[in-house]
């Protein structure tokens, strides 16, 4: 049995079936962003028509200063707002499709895991202790971790982009969270051109600690999501094994790969044609 | 008796009451007369107590001298968490005691000499430490957190009183709340904000002179052995009682609490030499003093009085005639400081329990009425 999506290298867009419809999926954020950009999903209808859709992403870089830096801040604003009024101008012309996705949340969570050295030394437990709590180092409680990652994450100003997203005229809206952390405790120290310069001395930061940030970063950042009425899309549970991201879905210590990208567009294309059905989230 | 020879004619200046206080200007009055010990800025002051013991850390750190803070929280924290978290109020993350009792078990907590049944109470999203119910502004998420969390805290408390150079304690109260089964003291009465308030299980104490007085030797005989060098200074906080739970009239009840901590001090410092008494009470609640050291709550201290403590304090007990920051002359207020006295400033009930118990009482009273 074919699967309703998969995904196609090429396809010859100007000369589609007349049966195939054609639709995009603009996706906006971060450098996460940037591993969908130019994926083709096809969709199997019920009725044999075909739907595909194509991923665009509009990066907006977030490599400039550093996070805590307003004027910075005010950079990345703005060039999110334009990124949104952009596209919406496309929409309106008719150039463009019905589904408008943010991935963001990464760059804050690396600030603070990285950066601001509230982890480097302590653990903590996590609510139900899925994860568990490393118990030689100093524990801080919960509470006050999320507390901070709260804090974090406000600079993002992630509600008021959301807001701006339902509001843009988008019917359909999805926000990626960060993706599960990567296995080794040293990757992220490897120089890549992705990271940021003062990135290349990291601390260590052990995996149990790094995935309990990660789950709070996505748990807090669906809760903002929540509030403004816009569906998350998080795979954790089929993304990872032993607390963290599967070894086929690596591609560097910061990002996952093209593959994990397939799975997270094979759920938004999921989620878009049950949406637009009328069928509500049971995921 | 020859003239010459008259009791009182030897009594130095500030033995006279017109001398010492009529006749001088209010702020400079200072009954703390030269420090039994001095206190360099690099001696580690750790502090404990009431409410007040804060003012007295943060003026300390202020004038360049070492708040010894061991139990610091994470690095990178907000200012604003930091405090709201109850790191560096005091020296460990105790919050405050209010009684001598309380200190006494959490010495022998420390040392595994004293183990409270009563460990973790059900809060409204998950635990609360009994002992510290307000040292953080949301409920521990589990027990085994909770218990973790205190049992790394006891650790902190054992490291500070090995190492500190001078243990600052301000007395508070005399009326307290404990456990029927084994004595375990409360820093607020069960049912006020945290636990649920059962008379078959908790009793109502109020300390005699005696009491403090044991307690106190016992604290400064412990010390004697963990630490032999470390010092001890008391105050008795000024702040008044917030509520009685005697059946006496509040102000009643505050002079006779006031009055058995005063004592209990006086007794203590009379038979040790590493013991030492700080007259803050007294600057706050002289004749002098009018109406300008409490607020409008008539309980809370004003800044103004704070300061004229702190001068008082550090004119005694420094190494130098003149606070290190004037001696200096060079503020050395740096701006985590700065901003954690603004936050204090603007937030003060967060960070005192018996504020938080004050709040939680006028709701319960206004909901009478």
């Amino acid at each position: 049995m074919e699967l309703p999506v998969s995904f196609i290298q090429n396809a010859d867009l100007e000369s589609l079936d007349p049966n195939t419809e054609l639709r995009f999926v603009h996706i906006l954020g971060d450098s996460q962003a940037l591993i969908y950009d130019g994926l083709l999903g096809k969709y199997y209808d019920n009725d044999d028509k075909i739907i595909i859709f194509k991923f665009v992403t509009m990066h907006c870089p977030r490599t400039r200063e550093p996070l805590v830096d307003s004027h910075y801040q005010k950079l990345v604003r703005d060039d999110i707002l334009n990124a949104v009024a952009r596209i919406g101008t496309l929409r309106q012309q008719g150039l463009t499709g019905d589904v408008l996705v943010f991935s963001d949340g990464s760059f804050q969570m690396h600030d603070f895991l990285y950066a601001r050295g509230i982890v480097n030394d302590i653990d903590f437990e996590e609510p139900g202790r899925v994860v568990p709590r490393d118990t030689s180092r100093p524990i801080v409680p919960y509470a006050l971790i999320r507390q901070e990652v709260k804090q974090q994450l406000a600079k993002l100003e992630l509600g008021s982009f959301l807001k701006v997203m339902v509001n843009s005229g988008f019917p359909i809206g999805f926000m990626v969270p960060p993706p599960p952390p990567h296995k080794s405790d040293t990757v992220i120290n490897e120089p890549h051109e992705s990271f940021r310069p003062e990135g290349r001395n990291m601390p260590i930061i052990p995996l149990l600690t790094r995935t309990k940030v990660h789950r709070l970063f996505i748990n807090e950042i669906e809760a903002i999501c929540s509030g403004e009425g816009v569906e998350p899309v998080n795979l954790w549970d089929e993304t990872t094994e032993g607390h963290a991201l599967k070894p086929q879905f690596e591609l560097d210590g910061a990002h996952p790969n093209r593959d994990f990208a397939m799975c997270v567009g094979a759920r938004i294309i999921e989620r878009t044609v049950a949406i637009e059905r009328g069928e509500k989230d049971v995921g | 008796m020859s003239a010459k020879n008259r009791p009182y004619d030897s009594v130095p200046p500030h033995g006279w009451w017109r001398r010492a206080i009529a006749d001088i200007s209010a702020s400079d009055i200072n009954p703390a007369l030269r420090g039994d010990f001095k206190i360099t800025p690099e001696a580690r002051i750790a502090t404990a107590g009431s409410c007040f013991a804060q003012e007295l850390s943060k003026a300390a750190a202020e004038r360049g001298y070492e708040s010894y803070v061991v139990e610091k929280g994470p690095l990178g924290l907000s200012e604003e968490n930091r405090l709201n978290f109850g790191y560096g109020l005091f020296s460990a993350r105790y919050g405050n005691i209010y009684t001598t009792r309380q200190l006494v078990q959490l010495l022998d907590r420390a040392y595994g000499r004293f183990g409270s049944a009563d460990r973790a109470w059900r809060g409204k999203t998950g635990y609360v430490d009994p002992f510290r119910p307000f040292i953080q502004p949301e409920d521990f998420i589990s027990e085994s957190e909770l218990l973790a969390d205190c049992e790394q805290h006891l650790g902190y408390v054992r490291e500070m009183f090995e190492n500190m150079d001078v243990f600052v304690f301000t007395l508070g109260l005399t009326e307290g709340w404990r456990a029927r089964s084994d004595g375990a003291t409360y820093p607020l009465c069960p049912g006020y904000g945290a636990g649920t308030f059962n008379p078959e299980k908790h009793e109502f104490f109020n300390m005699r002179v005696s009491d403090v007085v044991a307690d106190l030797e016992y604290v400064r005989e412990r010390l004697s052995e963990l630490n032999r060098d470390a010092k001890i200074l008391l105050t008795v906080s000024p702040v008044p009682l917030v509520a009685t739970a005697t059946g006496k009239h509040v102000l009643e009840a505050t002079a006779y609490s006031k009055a058995v901590l005063r004592v209990a001090a006086a007794e203590v410092t009379a038979a040790h030499p590493s013991v030492s008494y700080f007259p803050s009470y007294e600057i706050i609640t002289g004749t002098f003093s009018t109406d300008r050291y409490y607020s409008q709550d008539r309980r809370s201290v004003t800044q103004e009085g704070i300061d004229h403590v702190m001068r008082c304090f550090f004119a005694s007990y420094s190494d130098t005639s003149e606070p290190l920051q004037e001696r200096q002359g060079a503020a050395v207020e740096n701006d985590s400081r700065k901003e954690q006295r603004e936050i204090i400033k603007k937030d003060l009930s967060s960070i005192c329990d018996e504020e938080r118990l004050l709040e939680i009482l006028a709701s319960a009273d206004s909901a009478k009425t």
